[in-house]
């Protein structure tokens, strides 16, 4: 069922939690392999870094993009159906996200109907944040989640 | 012209960041975005520039959703903060792009994570984290890095 969220005068949605996103449902957040992927010397080998779950804008709203897995389905995809070609992608679960005090709505894009926010995604959240991702949706060879 | 001028007409001129000798203390703390140095480069500059630059190339949308390119402010900033905190035996922290068009400084060595969020400039949020003990720290900075100096030496050689 498409969502319907709320907007202000611009059209922009506006950072919200949409009880109908379900909370065993999945969050996709992608993956660059050039430009998320950091080498550590503690675990001797590669690894996702917490930049990959930086919010794109700042104050007043921290939203961070991901695909909403129960609107990819609706839509007749699977979880990796919006990752670009080249990306690796790793799944969040809802309830875990909204443990962490963050807002989770649908911010549907012309060419991704599935897109969707985690909102309030301040610097002291993101590594927060890498703490519960639960597992690839596409795996980057080689390279660690934590 | 000595030579860490001439590296900067070369490389970053145009781009609004300015790498001043540190012989010019007043002027590199009046001017935005500036590095300082003595005598002549260190050692991980060029890669540190090199770095700065692909990031401010980034297309939007490089994240696979739609993160901004690294601002300017924040590649001089942590230009800058590289300048102030690095020191032998203190390898050059891997440089990362914020989805937001910020920098993150990350080492991941002696036991230690740590990470540094630059955007835009004169602000940098700090986390730690021990992996032996488990121990968790934020800290938010300011001008005054002395604290973020303290860190680094955590995982210094």
């Amino acid at each position: 069922m498409p969502l319907n969220p709320p907007r202000d005068d611009t059209g922009a949605v506006v950072p919200h939690d949409d009880p109908a996103i379900e909370g065993d449902s999945s969050l996709v957040r992608h993956i660059n392999p050039d430009f998320h992927i950091v080498p550590d010397e503690n675990i001797g080998g590669r690894r996702v870094s917490s930049n990959a779950f930086s919010a794109t804008n700042g104050d007043p709203q921290y939203g961070m993009s991901v695909d909403i897995g129960q609107l990819l389905s609706e839509l007749g995809l699977g979880e990796g159906g919006m990752v670009p070609p080249g990306m690796g992608a790793v799944r969040l679960r809802v309830n875990a996200v909204r443990g962490l005090a963050l807002m989770v709505g649908s911010d549907p894009e012309p060419d991704n109907a599935a897109h969707g926010q985690v909102w309030g995604v301040k610097s002291s959240k993101r590594p927060k944040i890498h703490k519960v991702v639960e597992d690839w949706v596409i795996a980057i060879p080689g390279v660690a989640i934590r | 012209m000595n030579a860490a001028l001439a590296y900067r007409d070369d490389r970053l001129e145009g781009r609004g960041i300015t790498l001043t000798p540190i012989g010019d203390s007043r002027r590199a703390s009046q001017a935005q975005g500036s590095a300082a140095f003595s005598n002549r480069p260190p050692d991980w500059l060029s890669e540190a520039v090199e770095r700065l630059l692909t990031l401010l190339r980034l297309p939007v949308g490089w994240d696979g959703h739609r993160g901004n390119p690294t601002t300017v402010a924040s590649a001089s900033y942590a230009l800058e903060v590289l300048g102030r905190i690095m020191r032998p035996g203190v390898p050059l922290p891997s440089i990362m792009p914020l989805s937001n068009g910020g920098v993150q400084l990350e080492w991941h060595r002696k036991g230690w994570d740590v990470e540094v969020e630059i955007v835009g400039g004169r602000k940098v949020d700090v986390f730690t984290h021990n992996l032996a003990s488990g121990e968790e720290a934020e800290l938010e900075i300011n001008a005054d890095l002395s604290a973020l100096s303290a860190v680094v030496e955590q995982i210094r050689d």
